[in-house]
């Protein structure tokens, strides 16, 4: 996983939503809420293609950028690596309502669902 | 060699090490029997007692220094007489009045770069890890949508909702749950992320890990997913007191383990992903319980606290006496 700067992540973000753009499309974009200089945003789409994130072709004279990778499977991998593959003990530092466990399967689930409506079962004609 | 203040330090670092070692053995020998205590527990009072299982060993570092110190001390004070008198002329001393020398060619020069060497590790590694995962969660804010700034919803067809963050919490769920679950079954979800939030757990675990970075790994795991699942317990029971039905609670849970399971299975590159090893059957009695365990005995727990400080501090000048000579003839 990459590290990413702010205006990468702006600008691959960008090219997400809109497809195809070319540096001066994308610069239009951005000037109004962040400023900055064409310059400035050709470097960026430079350094995101050479991180393998951006694919590029020339037409004319300008360069048309395109996400090279899907956002879910670039978002897939984040989660991956926030959840487990951080430290090598497997700590981790979120707090998951999901709690899956290399042992569980469908009929566990089914047993505790079980016990779930047993147990409802026994409040309802409790009360 | 350094002697005075210098030397004194140095010697006391060396003890606390050693104390500090001696007792994350010894809870390791023992934390699977105090965690089978700790089951008639209710989910806060097993937070605390895991926090003061995962500070002991350092907790018994300092006390084992301040010990060593209790004759200076207490001569100090006026309450007893000069220990030091007590020795015989060819005696080592370690105390305030007679600093001793500490020699950093030998076994205490090397516990002492040791012990610091892997207080630095620990510390700094959890200090990266912290900076990126932080990097990690501002990528994935940017990525996400979030309509009032409590939830964050980013696209992945995974099922999976969790809070991360240190100084500010984010709670963010997958557009894969957010469609799978009818509207109950999303409220009791976000508000189990939100209960997380609220208590700033993420950072609750980070400062936990910390602590037990003196404990041997398999001990560690242990003690680590013990606080995961107490975590989620309070979390779960916060949701079920606010919902009025905890038998909700525990099928929405079920149903997101039933979600993420069928998941896995359908992209087994994913098999090895696994989130968080809570143990949900612990979760799904605890919510369907009648009874949530006893309380922290709070008095009971100081009052031990006290009587083994007494003891310590009786028999102060046997455990002075014996650090003298483990650290002066050896």
């Amino acid at each position: 996983m990459v590290n990413l700067g702010d205006l990468e992540k702006l600008v691959l973000n960008y090219l997400w939503a809109h497809g195809i753009a070319d540096a001066k499309q994308v610069h239009d974009h951005f000037k109004k809420s962040r400023g900055g200089s064409l310059n400035t945003i050709q470097s960026t789409l430079d350094r995101l293609h050479k991180k393998g994130l951006l694919a590029r072709e020339k037409q004319g004279h300008a360069y048309q950028y395109r996400a090279a990778t899907d956002k879910k499977a670039f978002i897939g991998a984040l989660i991956r690596k926030v959840t487990q593959d951080f430290s090598p003990d497997n700590d981790q530092l979120l707090a998951a309502f999901v709690s899956m466990s290399a042992d569980m399967d469908e009929a566990h689930l089914d047993r505790l669902e079980q016990l779930i409506q047993d147990s409802r079962q026994r409040r309802d004609n409790e009360t | 060699m350094i002697g005075g203040w210098g030397g004194l330090l140095l010697n006391l670092w060396v003890v606390a090490g050693i104390a500090t070692i001696l007792g994350a053995v010894l809870i390791a020998l023992v934390q699977s029997h105090l965690l089978v205590a700790l089951a008639r527990f209710n989910a806060a009072a097993k937070q605390h007692f895991l926090w003061a299982i995962a500070a002991s060993p350092m907790l018994i570092g300092t006390f084992a220094v301040l010990l060593t110190m209790t004759p200076s001390l207490s001569h100090e004070l006026g309450l007893s007489a000069d220990h030091c008198h007590f020795h015989g002329d060819g005696h080592d001393h370690l105390c305030w009045n007679h600093p001793p020398i500490f020699e950093w060619l030998g076994w205490k020069g090397f516990c002492a770069l040791g012990f610091a060497a892997f207080i630095v590790w620990n510390y700094a590694r959890e200090i990266i890890r912290r900076r990126a995962q932080q990097s990690h969660l501002d990528t994935l804010l940017l990525l996400s949508e979030t309509a009032d700034g409590n939830l964050y919803v980013y696209e992945s067809d995974q099922p999976h909702a969790f809070t991360m963050g240190m100084r500010s919490p984010k709670v963010l769920i997958s557009s894969g749950l957010v469609k799978a679950l009818e509207t109950r079954e999303l409220a009791i979800v976000c508000q189990h992320e939100y209960a997380h939030r609220e208590r700033r757990d993420p950072l609750r675990l980070w400062w936990f890990g910390l602590l037990l970075c003196v404990f041997i790994p398999a001990a560690r795991r242990q003690l680590r997913d013990a606080m995961e699942l107490a975590i989620e317990q309070l979390a779960d029971a916060k949701v079920a007191a606010s919902a009025h039905d905890s038998s909700l609670v525990a099928r929405t849970l079920i149903k997101v383990n039933r979600l993420g399971l069928r998941y896995l299975k359908q992209s087994p590159q994913l098999m090895s992903c696994a989130f968080c090893t809570t143990a949900i059957e612990a979760r799904i009695h605890q919510l369907l319980a009648h009874h949530q365990g006893r309380q922290f005995p709070l008095p009971g727990f100081i009052f031990s606290a006290l009587v083994i400080f007494a003891i310590g501090l009786y028999h102060a000048d046997l455990l002075h006496h014996l650090i003298e000579d483990l650290l002066h003839h050896h």
